[in-house]
């Protein structure tokens, strides 16, 4: 849903219009993994039943503490697997009038067995690193850098875990990106529900958040601080700007009254407790990417 | 108030915000951390710095202009009344 501006659009609109005017390439690959993205959209999705995903977690560590345990990388698995498959308890606190637009991404994930040489593995690496954080510019998937390279991203969803900078949970990269930076970046405190995972982004949400992205969800505001972004996905009603913390029902931005912002999805910027659903829609761009871009992972 | 009191590198403090009154603190004020935070660095010169939040959740910064007239803050493209401003507290209302 759009409407006219009223107002500025953000930074990120402004760097991504940049990025369309400066490099040619990436506008035609924008462009033509959207196209591709609403043909795929409208035809359906060819995967059927549940996509099974390969995960490798890089456990990047400085400190002994941040060399998270086996149990916390399994509760994030566990969390995965709830919300993708939306059985996550937690469902029922989203509100009457969205309840039927809850949706199954029909995706699992399960730590890899097999590592890229075809060897038994336990789907974990541990690297310990001189870098007492990272921040968002790919370093942990270096060893150059400090962090350690990911698996091959068509057969793997590399998962890295490390400390990061301040008011930065985690982050992620499209598809259709480079493949060496390809995956998602969850900061230790943040991942899983278990060890260090420290309230109120306890409950494994950053990750569901972040492989959201990783599978072409846009922000639920459509990254604009105004009315005018999109996320180009028709069943979220378009909002001003991210949630933060633990709203009350309704939130009303964007003249989307009665019920306002969907700020219980998970592609907002809630707290771990406060986002509980992906909506139908949203799946259907999901499994677009996986029949797309993504196409050669997962079985 | 004058460009003085308003310059700096401000980044939002969403957790204090009140109703349509949006609060920002010193970059080196310590918040709690959070999903995200944008904010913006002031200059006297009038050149401006946004930080914002990419589509991916990396952070941007975005180069623009800002202006003060009376109480009324021009940041970009948008418009703000200056509630309140101190050194440790700045108070904008959307308009």
């Amino acid at each position: 849903m759009r409407k006219t501006p009223r107002r500025r659009t953000c930074g990120t609109m402004a760097v991504h219009h940049r990025l369309l005017e400066q490099d040619p390439g990436f506008r035609a690959r924008q462009m033509a993994l959207e196209h591709a993205t609403m043909r795929r959209m409208a035809a359906g999705a060819a995967r059927v039943g549940v996509t099974t995903i390969p995960v490798v977690v890089h456990v990047v560590y400085n400190t002994a503490s941040e060399n998270i345990s086996k149990a916390q990388i399994d509760s994030q698995i566990a969390v995965l697997n709830r919300d993708y498959r939306a059985t996550n308890p937690d469902k029922s606190k989203v509100p009457s009038v969205w309840k039927g637009f809850v949706a199954n991404v029909r995706v699992q994930f399960v730590l890899a067995t097999k590592d890229p040489n075809g060897k038994p593995t336990t789907g974990v690496t541990r690297t310990k690193t001189a870098r007492k954080s990272f921040s968002d510019d790919n370093g942990v998937k270096f060893a150059a850098r400090g962090g350690i390279a990911g698996w091959p991203s068509t057969r793997y969803l590399n998962i890295w875990v490390c400390s990061l900078g301040s008011d930065l949970l985690g982050y992620a990269q499209f598809p259709g990106g480079p493949k060496k930076t390809d995956g998602v970046v969850i900061l230790n405190t943040a991942f899983g529900t278990k060890g260090t995972a420290t309230k109120p982004f306890n409950l494994g949400r950053s990750a569901t958040h972040e492989i959201g992205h990783w599978l072409n969800l846009r922000h639920i505001w459509g990254d604009t601080e105004d009315c005018s972004g999109s996320d180009f996905v028709a069943d979220t009603p378009n909002a001003a700007g991210p949630n933060f913390g633990k709203p009350k029902f309704p939130h009303v931005s964007c003249s989307n009254g009665p019920n306002g912002d969907m700020f219980m999805n998970y592609m907002d910027y809630v707290d771990d407790d406060s986002m509980c659903m992906f909506t139908t829609q949203q799946v259907t761009r999901m499994q677009a990417a996986l029949d797309g871009a993504r196409s050669q992972i997962g079985t | 108030m004058n460009v003085k009191d308003l310059s700096g590198h401000w980044m939002h403090s969403h957790e204090e915000d009140r109703d349509d009154e949006l609060v920002f603190r010193p970059a080196s004020h310590q918040f709690p951390r959070a999903r995200g935070r944008t904010g913006f660095e002031l200059r006297p010169n009038g050149t401006l710095i946004e930080h914002g939040i990419g589509p991916t959740d990396q952070r941007t910064q975005t180069p623009g202009r800002w202006r003060l007239d009376g109480d009324t803050l021009k940041l970009g493209g948008q418009t703000m009344k200056v509630v309140s401003v101190a050194p440790d507290r700045l108070v904008l209302r959307k308009s």
